[in-house]
């Protein structure tokens, strides 16, 4: 039997001030309305914004005050069902740290854009809050119900946000899009649940991993049905990263939303797929407690090849389907795809750990939830430039779009120059910058899992993907600004972006040279993943 | 207690010219001359913990060997790690006074050198990044923190050769800096390769323990040891990859002093000293013979060069040749403490000729100058105190006790050595003399140079006056037991074998020390008498040897030589290349399309009706793919839809069939 929300095992209680992140933001969501309603004109859009900042901000140093410490998730092993279907470990921590910081500094570079409607700012916000509270939930699923819920949360609300300027066509278009593909791969994901559920019985991640596991040591093969419904779970969760061949929304909806909408897709609601794939891998391949046996995981080792397949597709797709575009955010489209590709890398050596039934360290894991603060990092840098030069261009009457506005952006502003080129660096995986440890992580995973090809790939894709990223580069330094293009004085940037851009710049750069820490967090987090996994 | 204490220190040398760079670098234009007051403070505050960390090390005795750390960097898998540490003893305290002394008074020298020039800012947030890369690879405990910070270095070397981007010649030479480098440091990473794989850890002693234990296979012992010395030679400016120092006087000259004279080529005696107990005896032969033979052919060719500077860049080639002499032949103390004592001097001279570049309106040409002593008194004789040290005049100066002591060193091990190391010595002090006199003593030579020469201002001669006082009184120091006292961690004996006892027991041997002081004044006084008191018939004295002069001159056609031996034949490759591109590639391309046109027009008129439909039906294909392609990311929800999904039915399908 599954349970439902709310429905609590027997003598357990509700122990509700492990969501108090959650309550926060979910108030603070529906506080951001207020400003609409009582403030003049003028002053609500830096007051919604404001208010959120302020309340995302509460929530990270609530999540950070229950640290990612053992002690927690052993605090957790006596009242982790908080609700049936949630559970707080020092992983979803980790994840809700991530989120409601990078949250925070969303908002921040939001201003750019939400400084120049003149209505509006309350259902921006509110529904950027909303998407990020479902992205904080998605990070404590602990069954497949919650799971569908949260994610819903966080896409629904994404259509929204990408349709965000219903005047403009190819906003509309975006949302459209999003919302066409988005509800198909809803329908695969919904199907692959009840197929798995069909099998196990349970919807109850640890019930799911207990009959795998079981049925792995009895040496059976494991049954089409089960393969069929992981495969159509994976494909609604490929939506989300942009896994190949389930990435085509991509493009067009990153090009046609606005730009911190675009940021927002990059950043937290990829995230929420990263973080449910890396669920899932857990409780279907990994069982450390059983792994010292020689018991094997056929189900993890069929998945090592498609997702290695994949993987490899995506990467490639990414990185060579970047190189033509002339638009930055279609190009960083594509870089994303790229990325997930790395992402899907990193899962492959996860799910080859669990084939080859042997527990030699949590790489894998470790590897992607690294990778996803060094992204996160990243691309909020590269899209706090992004929205400022967008704000200019569209402010210059016929104002040079797409990539003739970087050109020669060095000269015009050094300081946006600077900050974009080092993300694009760091996006490429440039030694002193953070992606550099990022792509190191996940290749050290996958070789040490012995996915040599993998391996290469994905190294290959890195030389390639320079290709283009430099192009950018020499694009802003070394070309002459195009007639109508804004000049240094366009450039409006706000006092919140120059400030997330420099601590942004900062961390990129800190996150490259002195990794340890960061990889530290990375690692208790996974450590509890995979102990709560397996009970 | 002490440890905290020391690694507190340690941090502040560390952090203050990172901080220095990071301030100057991004604020820096608004700054303006603050700015660069602030850059000489914070290395004064860097100077200040390293004097703090030399007292600790003499107040805590002998043997001082302090390991902080190590701090885990990376895992590389497999079990390994890969560290950072900080390593202080006699050896990394005498480097953080030197490093941070002579940085802190070019900075201050800097200040009104570098006065109006358009990047100045700029100048000296790559000046604190030189200093922080510096300590960093002096304080490093192990092959791959010294790496780091060996890489750091070369790349601010860059950017300050290249400092003046605007011009043609330092891009080249800074370019060619870098990429020689490189060469060198290509060495390095094959001994780091060959340590990881048989050690598996890159500290010192851990290193050193394997060696002495034979844990590493004799032939990687010697290609890990070749290795370290190839990059040591790099950096170092060593036969035959010397070419790239002369051509980095193009940077400012107070860099020149800095990195170019005082540190960053020292780095490579540094490496090779601190790395000396695992280097085979093989390998010291190698180190010891380069050196030699860089010492001599340097200062040969120094003799016939007119830049100011381009002289004091052999005659500093030459003098690390002497340190590589010194560690090769096992006097280890006497190399590194020739290192110490020629940084003081070698900075001495490069910021003397800086100020008379300044005071002549960025004159170089010796054979312009002349007569400078009375215009410029202190940068004269401060710049004598300089010369009469790097001759090794007895007794009074710190070079004649680091000189020496090489010699002697060397007199031990081989006569071969000793020779061409005293030829060396005669050759310096007359190079010297002869730079000194046709620069300062003498009648001017160019009226309109001399008239407008002018001593340089305050903050140009202090550093000069304190860089000559240390110059004239560290000689001492030779015989001190703690600082540069010999790695204690590993029995030298067991890896050195006979040499250091040989040096040891031949050290300060009375003939040894007669001939070097012979060698020392009688080159000086050679030098005075021919250039200037038979100054008039220099002509006449010079002509017999008018061939070897041109070989000088010249510079033994070293770059002639990569040219012809390495660049040319790369370029005629690549060319080669892009011919066949061109020519046959692409000939076959148009080859092809023509032959097309041809049977095109042979087949006349009558079927024109087929070959326009064969065209035509091309066409379409053409259209069709590439708009089958496009039509892949048109924009059309459904096709996305129909590919995504059916694309996961083939591959579910595809599954179960297999």
């Amino acid at each position: 039997m599954f349970s439902l929300a709310f429905q609590l095992p027997e003598g357990l209680t509700p122990n509700l001030e492990l969501l108090l992140p959650e309550f926060i933001v979910a108030g603070t969501a529906l506080g951001a309305i207020l400003p609409e309603l009582i403030l003049p004109a003028g002053r609500r859009a830096a007051a919604t914004a404001w208010t959120c900042f302020a309340g995302l901000v509460c929530a990270f140093i609530v999540v950070v005050a229950m640290g990612p410490s053992a002690e927690l998730a052993l605090a957790v092993k006596d009242g982790d069902l908080l609700v049936s279907g949630l559970r707080m470990d020092a992983f979803s921590v980790f994840c809700r740290a991530l989120i409601t910081g990078g949250g925070a500094l969303l908002v921040l570079i939001s201003m750019a854009f939400t400084n120049r409607l003149d209505r509006g700012h309350g259902e921006f916000y509110a529904i950027l809050l909303f998407s990020l509270l479902g992205v904080m939930l998605v990070s404590g699923v602990s069954d497949l119900l919650s799971l569908f819920v949260c994610l819903e949360l966080v896409t629904i609300m994404a259509y929204v946000l990408a349709a965000f300027r219903r005047n403009d066509l190819r906003s509309t278009e975006a949302g459209l899009k999003y919302l066409v593909v988005g509800a198909v791969s809803t329908a695969l994901l919904l199907l692959g649940i009840g197929l798995i559920y069909g099998w196990t019985g349970s919807l109850s991640l640890d019930a799911i991993s207990a009959k795998v596991w079981a049925s792995a040591a009895e040496g059976a093969v494991p049954p089409g049905l089960l393969l069929l419904g992981t495969a159509l779970l994976f494909c609604g969760l490929f939506f989300k990263v942009g896994g190949v061949p389930f990435h085509v929304w991509i493009p067009d909806v990153y090009q046609g939303a606005p730009s911190p909408v675009t940021a927002f897709l990059v950043t937290a609601s990829k995230s929420a797929g990263v973080i449910l794939l890396l669920r899932m891998a857990q409780a279907l391949f990994v069982r450390p407690e059983i792994m010292d046996s020689t018991v094997h995981n056929p189900l993890a080792q069929q998945w090592v090849l498609i997702l290695g397949v994949v993987a490899c597709i995506t990467l490639l797709f990414g990185v060579l389907g970047a190189m033509p575009q002339r638009g930055i955010k279609r190009m960083l489209a594509y870089s994303s795809i790229g990325h997930a590709g790395y992402l899907l890398m990193g899962l492959a050596a996860i799910a080859a750990e669990g084939g080859r039934g042997a527990a030699s360290g949590q790489y894998g894991t470790e590897a992607l939830l690294y990778y996803l603060m060094a992204y996160f990092v990243t691309s909020i840098v590269a899209f706090g430039v992004i929205i400022v030069v967008g704000a200019a261009s569209n402010r210059v009457e016929g104002g040079a779009h797409g990539d003739r506005a970087y050109e020669g952006l060095w000269s015009r502003s050094p300081f946006l120059a600077v900050a974009l080129c080092l993300a694009l660096l760091s996006l490429a995986g440039v030694p002193p910058m953070s992606g550099f440890f990022a792509k190191f992580l996940i290749l050290r995973a996958t070789i040490d899992k012995g996915l040599y090809a993998l391996a290469f790939i994905g190294a290959g894709a890195v030389v390639v993907s320079l290709y283009f990223y430099l192009l950018w580069i020499k694009s802003m330094y070394f070309k002459a600004p195009p007639p109508g293009a804004p000049s240094g004085a366009d450039f409006k940037i706000p006092a919140s972006t120059r400030v997330v851009l420099w601590a942004g710049m900062a961390a990129m750069v800190i996150m490259g040279v002195w990794m340890p820490p960061f990889y530290d967090w990375a690692h208790q987090a996974a450590a509890s993943l995979t102990s709560l996994a397996g009970r | 207690m002490f440890d905290d204490w020391l690694l507190h220190l340690c941090l502040i040398v560390l952090a203050a010219p990172l901080a220095g760079f990071c301030v100057q670098y991004v604020w820096g234009r608004r700054l303006g001359a603050a700015g660069a007051w602030l850059t000489c403070v914070t290395m004064f505050l860097s100077l200040a913990c390293s004097v703090l960390l030399g007292v600790a090390a003499l107040s805590a005795g002998a043997g001082f060997d302090v390991h902080l750390g190590p701090w885990s960097w990376l895992e590389p898998g497999d079990g390994a790690a890969w560290n950072i540490g900080i390593r202080l003893d006699g050896l990394t305290v005498v480097m953080l006074v030197v490093v941070t002394l002579v940085s802190f008074l070019v900075h201050v020298f800097s200040t009104r050198y570098m006065e109006g020039d358009a990047k100045y800012p700029l100048f000296f947030a790559w000046l604190q990044m030189f200093s922080f890369s510096m300590l960093v690879l002096v304080l490093a405990d192990n092959l791959l923190h010294l790496f780091m910070g060996w890489e750091l270095v070369g790349l601010c070397s860059y950017k300050l050769i290249g400092f003046w981007s605007e011009k043609p010649a330092p891009c080249l030479a800074a370019r060619k800096a870098f990429i020689t480098t490189r060469i060198g440091d290509l060495g390095m990473m094959i001994a780091l390769c060959a340590i990881g794989t048989w050690v598996g850890s890159f500290e010192f002693d851990a290193v050193f323990a394997a060696a002495a234990a034979g844990e590493i296979p004799d032939p990687w012992l010697l290609i890990a040891g070749l290795g370290l010395f190839l990059a040591a030679a790099g950096k170092s400016a060593q036969l035959p990859l010397h070419v790239w120092l002369p051509d980095a006087m193009e940077g400012p000259t107070p860099v020149s002093a800095l990195i170019h004279a005082a540190t960053m080529v020292a780095a490579g005696v540094y490496l090779v000293g601190r790395c000396a107990p695992m280097l085979t005896p093989d390998v010291l032969v190698v180190v010891a013979t380069v050196g030699a033979v860089t010492a001599l052919v340097a200062g040969l060719i120094a003799l016939a060069q007119n830049d100011i500077k381009r002289v004091l860049a052999y005659s500093t080639v030459s003098q690390l040749g002497y340190m590589f002499l010194g560690l090769g032949v096992g006097a280890w103390h006497a190399g590194l403490f020739h290192l110490t004592t020629h940084a003081f001097f070698k900075a001495l001279m490069f910021l003397g000729s800086g100020s008379v570049i300044h005071g002549c309106h960025h004159e170089q040409d010796m054979r312009r100058m002349g007569g400078l002593r009375r215009k410029m008194p202190i940068t004269a004789w401060t710049f004598l105190i300089g010369v009469l040290a790097i001759a090794g005049v007895p007794w009074i100066t710190s070079g004649f006790f680091s000189k020496d002591g090489i010699l002697s060193g060397a007199y031990g091990v081989s006569p071969v050595l000793f020779w061409i190391g005293l030829g060396g010595a005669v050759l310096t002090a007359f190079y010297m003399m002869r730079l000194y006199v046709l620069t300062f003593e003498g009648e001017p030579r160019d009226a309109h140079v001399h008239d407008h020469a002018h001593e340089s201002p305050r903050a140009m001669t202090v550093p000069l006056l304190i860089l000559a006082a240390l110059t004239l009184i560290i000689g001492p120091l030779a015989w001190h037991e703690i600082l540069l006292a010999p790695p204690t961690s590993v029995d030298p004996a067991a890896a050195w074998g006979t040499l250091q006892t040989l040096a040891q027991e031949h050290h300060h041997a009375g003939v040894v020390m007669w001939l070097a002081i012979a060698a020392g004044v009688g080159g000086l006084a050679l030098g005075w008498l021919v250039f200037h008191i038979r100054r008039g018939s220099l002509e006449a004295l010079k002509r017999p040897f008018a061939g070897l002069e041109r070989v000088f001159a010249e510079k033994f056609w070293f770059d002639e030589l990569y040219a012809a031996v390495l660049l040319r034949p790369a370029d005629a490759l690549a060319r080669g290349l892009r011919r066949v591109d061109e020519g046959v590639v692409d000939g076959l391309v148009n080859a092809a399309g023509r032959s097309g046109v041809r049977a095109g027009e042979a087949s006349g008129a009558h079927d024109r009706r087929v070959v326009d439909g064969l065209v035509r039906l091309v066409g379409h294909v053409c259209q069709g793919l590439g708009g089958a392609l496009s039509a892949l990311q048109s924009g059309r929800v459904r096709l996305y839809l129909s590919l995504s999904v059916g694309l996961l039915a083939l591959a579910l399908l595809l599954e179960h069939l297999l």
